[in-house]
């Protein structure tokens, strides 16, 4: 007698096993919680809203087709949440009329390379048909018509006047159905949308140096 | 012995049940589940890290970029995702909480995918996947935390981020569900899958369990199987050795299975045909040892061969065949067969001679019979004739009285052993004839009568009324038992009384079983020595056979007839208390008309007293008046007899008959019948005395003093109704001849030529004389050939033919009569009493058969029932005649002509020549009657009485008849004083019939229709 574990420290022996995995547990669900919130916060953080002119400016590199509507989609060539953007105005070019002319700008900030705006984006945005894909060197077009986030669109009449500011996905980098794509294809029905505006999910079009703007110009980090 | 033979019907291990099998395979999967799911947990996060890496390396901010968040998420969420469902399967595999984790954590790793793959459809389809990969389980219950996750997630982010699952930033409240219900939806499926797999791995378990169970059986057989199981394959290489092979063979199951079985167990002399036979079954799927039952010659590890005996099959198994062999040492077995064969033949030649000395024996029997009898039946014949001639002195007389009793004493013997003889070889015969079965028994009783009365013993039968008078069997050897169980019981009864009595137990269409049981009062038997009564040659002790003789034969003879008979034998006895033997016995059935008796009708409610002391006595005689319809009551003596009849007669019932048993010699029935005389009022009543054999006094003195009839024991059934028609009284009708037993009468003088052909000069004389005596013609020749001449020239009515005689025999004789044409009737003589010898006679051409020595009776009914349509009828042809039911006995004439009419066919001159013979010869006969008494001849007196008693009732002079009746029992039992007594009386009688004969006219007496009984 004596030498052998006696009842009371089985039990506490136990005790103290489930106590732990116990606590395993609640810390790696806790663990879990907060990096899937974290997640969840990154993803639905939009970016910076553009300051869009509310009529189309006058630029001889960017003219307005007067007889149609006018959209403006302004793509950091290396954001990756804008790969779901570009899927989006090809659904949206699918199913838009023929009245609608679209062009998707590469934003390639000062101090680059000539082919930095040379990506797999703007090679499937050149794939869309109906689109035309040029490059904003310097990112000139960007600051004449506000775009401050990646996958900002912007939809004027064939008098060139602003109708919608927004992006067309529904969080960052996620493809599906999204309020921005739905106000612009009412808008293109002659309907009037339920929203005029809607958030844009991207990478900064330029760093704080460049663009001085206040509310942060990356992709935001949860 | 190898190592392996000690081991092979050891203990097994126990058969799983169908339940233990299932959840050892449900374990096996969840265990090989688990380490799927781990090693796909850990690829998931491998993966989500490249996919991350490739999607979305970095993030961007103008032209400066950093890590991008999702390659955080990747790795650290799903390490946190991915790593504790995979050591919980490395940890605790099978487990419900390892699969149940491996289950939410696989939908968390689709949540995580699918936000890394940026809400791409196709990644949704991880979900759906990932639940088809948790199906690999079988368990639907793993379902329920993947689809909890998934729903969770959905209206967790339909919640708080609506925009990011459904696009919109104000989706439906229930748009959660309907993604959650796709999945239920496949769930549904999976589920379904689940249980259905449930079921099947049950069925299977069930069938393994099964299938264990029968090769667990299979295997106990194979190795606790006596013989040798030895499986070889189609190479000739062993398969299977079990442990008998393995003590058989001596080679252990390891060191023999795989090798060739005729290098091991088959001799170097049958190899070749072992494997001629093995190449001859697979090319033409025959096989000459297959499915028999074969000896061979097997060889043992140490070499030496010993003989086997084999069976071998083929199980054709997935195209090739399969043999199994069932092997035993017989070499034990040989032997023992070759000692048995050898036994066989000796005992074969132990039976022959045995049946040869049984033979010899049997023949040596039949042999020693014939010659024992010839000399013996002279013995007997010439002391008969010794005696009758008469001129001997009474010491003379003695002496031939004593040769003649010595050898009928040895002919007895004789015939026992003859008996016992024909029983033990099978050869006795039982005849089936139609016989009187109560006269049979009181036969018996009459015939033993003077030895019990010798002893003082009361002595009577029992014989019920349902008992049926006549039935089919072996009279004779019905009485051959009754006499021997008879015999025993007076031999061992000193005091008290022999009673028979008979029962019938079963009585239908068919059948008659009787039982028969002789009861006495004797020294009886002690309990221990019973069971030796009925063996052969057994008596109860030597101090019996010492004191009472005998040869221990009776018992075992009686046994076996009535085993012969359909029954058993058997005795109850106490030592000093008495014992009762029975035996009983089947018999035919004949088929008898209901009669009713004119007593019945007439006597019904008549009051008969029976005075007499004795229980059995009273027993039996008031069982047969009862059956008869009187009323019965007891008196047990004079004393009690008086106040009955006068009380009787006041009360207006007198008793119309009183029965008096008298053993005092006649004085207490005298001072009976004076006190009833002196009454007037009992002066009607008719007395019937009723003596003991031995008290038998002056009959005609009881008669004067006022008894109407006399009645000695043992009283047949028959007598007690002759009685009582006798005294009837008068104002009563009676048919006095409605006799139940009167169906046969005595022997007539046979008027017929015959020769006699008889070698023996002794027997020639014996059977000379008994035919003259019976009225025959006789002419005698010595040999066959004689025979044949005389029977040529001379018209014989009969011959007596002694079967072995010089020169010709008689068989032969009797096949040249028969050859020659002629029919006469031929009766063999011969001591042999084999059935052999009997059919022999009858195929010879013989008509009958006679054993010597020749017993008189025997031989003139043989001869009457030859010549029966020449002689006198033995039996009446017509019914017979009753008296005038209205005549009283005083008023009977001596003679009853309607009887004797009927008996001659209603010829009267018949009739008047019978009563002429009558006449002339009945002088002579009271003659002989007188001389014998007067030299103390019995026999002859016997003979005599005999013939008187014959003739007259074939007269119908019943009085004459019954007083000769009396007088040959009284010579039976050489009883001179009462002889000397009934002599006169049998001459008064004789006298009064001469008188009438000459009076009377021959010719019918007007008279009643007699009724047959």
């Amino acid at each position: 007698m004596g030498d052998g574990p006696t009842c009371s420290n089985l039990r506490f022996a136990r005790w103290r096993v489930r106590t732990i995995c116990l606590a395993a547990v609640v810390l790696w669900m806790a663990g879990l919680c907060y990096g899937i919130g974290e997640l969840w916060r990154y993803e639905s953080q939009p970016g910076q809203e553009a300051i869009a002119p509310a009529a189309w400016p006058q630029s001889p590199q960017v003219a307005l087709a007067g007889a149609r509507y006018n959209l403006v989609l302004f793509i950091h060539p290396h954001c990756p949440c804008s790969r779901a953007t570009i899927r989006e105005l090809a659904r949206l070019m699918a199913h838009a009329p023929d009245n609608l002319s679209a062009r998707v700008l590469f934003v390639s900030p000062p101090g680059v390379a000539a082919n930095w705006a040379s990506t797999d984006l703007w090679r499937a945005a050149a794939a869309i048909p109906g689109v035309a894909v040029e490059l904003d060197s310097n990112a000139k077009q960007a600051q004449r018509f506000g775009a401050r986030t990646s996958g900002q669109a912007l939809l004027y009449d064939t008098k060139g006047q602003l109708l919608f500011s927004g992006g067309i996905t529904a969080s960052r980098g996620h493809e599906g159905d999204n309020d921005g794509e739905s106000a612009i294809l009412e808008l293109l029905a002659g309907a009037t949308p339920r929203l005029r505006a809607a958030p844009v999910y991207g990478c900064a079009l330029l760093d704080d140096a460049a663009l001085p703007i206040p509310g942060g110009p990356e992709c935001r980090n949860p | 012995m190898p190592q392996s033979m000690t081991s092979a019907v050891g203990p097994r291990l126990a058969v799983p049940s169908a339940d233990e099998l299932f959840l050892r395979a449900r374990d096996a999967i969840f265990r090989r589940t688990d380490r799927l799911f781990a090693g796909l947990m850990a690829f998931q996060w491998l993966v989500g890290i490249v996919a991350a890496l490739i999607i979305s390396p970095r993030a961007w901010a103008g032209a400066h970029s950093s890590i991008h968040p999702h390659i955080y998420a990747a790795v650290i969420i799903g390490g946190l995702i991915s790593f504790p469902p995979i050591g919980l399967a490395l940890l605790r595999p099978g487990k419900p909480e390892t699969r149940y984790a491996i289950s939410a954590c696989q939908a968390l790793t689709s949540a995580l995918l699918i936000h890394l793959s940026g809400g791409r459809i196709e990644t949704h389809f991880h979900v759906f996947g990932s639940l088809a990969f948790l199906c690999f389980y079988r368990e639907w219950r793993v379902l329920i935390p993947a689809t909890v996750v998934t729903a969770a997630d959905h209206y967790l982010r339909g919640v708080f981020l609506p925009e990011s699952v459904y696009g919109v930033l104000v989706p439906s409240a229930w748009r959660w569900l309907e993604h959650a219900g796709w999945v239920i939806f496949e769930d549904i499926f999976l589920i379904a899958s689940c249980i259905r797999s449930v079921e099947e791995m049950r069925a299977i378990a069930t069938q393994t369990a099964h299938t264990a169970r029968q090769n667990a059986e299979l295997a106990a057989v194979r190795d606790t199987a006596l013989d040798c199981v030895i499986g070889m394959d189609q190479d000739g290489r062993i398969t299977d050795f079990n442990p008998a092979a393995e003590r058989t063979f001596g080679h252990g199951r390891a060191d023999v299975v795989g090798k060739s079985l005729a290098e091991l167990i088959v001799p170097p002399a049958a190899r070749k045909d072992h494997v001629k036979g093995l190449q001859t079954y697979l090319q033409t799927g025959h096989g000459p040892v297959l499915g028999r039952r074969i000896e061979v010659t097997a060889l043992r590890a140490d070499g030496t061969e010993f003989l086997a005996e084999i069976a071998v099959t083929a199980i054709p198994l997935n195209g090739n065949p399969l043999f199994v062999a069932y092997l035993r040492d017989i070499t034990q077995r040989k032997a023992a067969e070759a000692a048995l064969l050898r036994a066989k033949d000796e005992a074969d030649l132990a039976r022959q001679s045995a049946e040869a000395a049984n033979k010899a024996k049997s023949q040596f029997l039949a042999n020693m019979s014939h010659e024992m009898r010839t000399p013996l039946n002279g013995v007997i014949g010439m002391a008969q004739l010794l005696a009758r001639k008469g001129g001997l002195s009474e010491q003379q007389l003695r002496y031939a009285q004593v040769i003649k009793s010595s050898a009928d004493t040895l002919v007895a013997l004789i015939s026992d052993v003859l008996d016992f003889s024909k029983i033990e070889a099978g050869k006795l015969e039982l005849s089936r004839v139609e016989f009187d079965l109560r006269s049979t028994v009181e036969d018996v009783v009459e015939m033993l009568s003077p030895k019990a009365g010798a002893k003082n013993l009361a002595f009577a039968c029992h014989i019920p009324a349902n008992v049926p008078a006549h039935a089919i069997g072996d009279p004779d050897r019905l009485r051959q038992i009754l006499i021997n169980l008879v015999n025993n019981a007076i031999k061992f009864t000193e005091s008290g009384e022999v009673i028979i009595r008979a029962q019938v137990l079963e009585h239908d269409a068919e059948q008659l079983r009787m039982k028969f049981l002789v009861c006495d009062t004797g020294v009886g038997i002690p309990a221990d020595r019973l069971d030796r009564l009925f063996k052969s040659f057994s008596q109860v002790d030597a101090s019996t056979t010492r004191k009472y003789g005998g040869t221990g034969l009776g018992l075992a003879i009686a046994r076996q007839l009535a085993e012969l008979m359909g029954g058993a034998v058997g005795v109850q006895s106490q030592s000093g208390q008495g014992s009762t033997f029975w035996f009983e016995a089947r018999f035919g059935v004949v088929r008898e008309h209901s009669k009713s008796s004119p007593l019945a009708s007439t006597m019904k409610g008549l009051r008969v007293l029976v005075v007499d002391d004795h229980p059995a006595y009273f027993e039996i005689l008031g069982d047969h008046l009862k059956s008869w319809g009187l009323e019965v009551r007891q008196a047990r003596g004079g004393n009690d007899a008086l106040p009955l009849l006068s009380a009787a007669f006041e009360s207006g019932a007198p008793f119309r008959i009183a029965i008096v048993h008298d053993r005092s010699g006649g004085d207490g029935a005298r001072a009976l019948a004076r006190s009833i005389a002196d009454n007037p009022s009992l002066r009607s009543t008719s007395l019937i005395l009723l003596t003991g054999i031995n008290e038998q006094g002056d009959i005609d003195a009881l008669k004067g003093a006022g008894f109407s009839a006399c009645l000695t024991e043992p009283v047949r059934q028959s007598a007690l109704f002759d009685a009582l028609a006798q005294v009837m009284p008068r104002d009563t009708p009676v048919a006095s001849a409605l006799k139940p037993s009167a169906g046969l009468l005595a022997p007539a003088p046979i008027c017929a030529r015959i020769l006699l052909a008889e070698d023996n000069l002794v027997n020639q004389e014996v059977a000379r004389e008994i035919l003259l005596d019976a009225g025959c013609s006789v002419d005698v020749v010595g040999n066959g050939e004689e025979a044949v001449a005389a029977v040529r020239a001379n018209a014989h009515d009969l011959v007596l033919m002694d079967c072995h005689m010089p020169e010709m025999d008689g068989f032969e004789a009797t096949r040249r009569i028969r050859s020659e044409g002629s029919r006469v009737p031929v009766i063999a003589l011969t001591a042999d009493a084999i059935q052999g010898d009997r059919d022999r006679c009858l195929a010879a051409g013989m008509n009958d058969y006679v054993t010597k020595p020749i017993d008189p009776d025997a031989l003139l009914d043989a001869i009457r029932a030859l010549l029966a349509p020449a002689a006198p009828a033995q039996k009446p042809l017509v019914p017979q005649a009753a008296a005038p039911a209205t005549a009283p006995d005083s008023f009977q004439p001596p003679i009853n002509m309607n009887d004797l009419l009927h008996r001659c066919r209603g010829k009267e001159t018949l009739a008047r020549r019978v009563l002429d013979t009558f006449a002339a010869t009945i002088d002579d006969q009271l003659a002989q009657l007188r001389d014998s008494l007067a030299t103390c001849d019995w026999v002859v007196f016997s003979r005599v009485a005999h013939t008187i008693k014959g003739a007259s009732a074939n007269l119908a002079a019943t009085r004459v008849s019954a007083v000769a009746a009396e007088l040959e029992r009284l010579g039976h039992n050489a009883d001179a004083g009462s002889a000397a007594q009934a002599l006169p009386r049998l001459e008064s009688q004789v006298r009064e019939c001469l008188d009438y004969v000459k009076t009377a006219p021959i010719s019918a007496t007007a008279s009643p229709t007699p009724q047959p009984v």
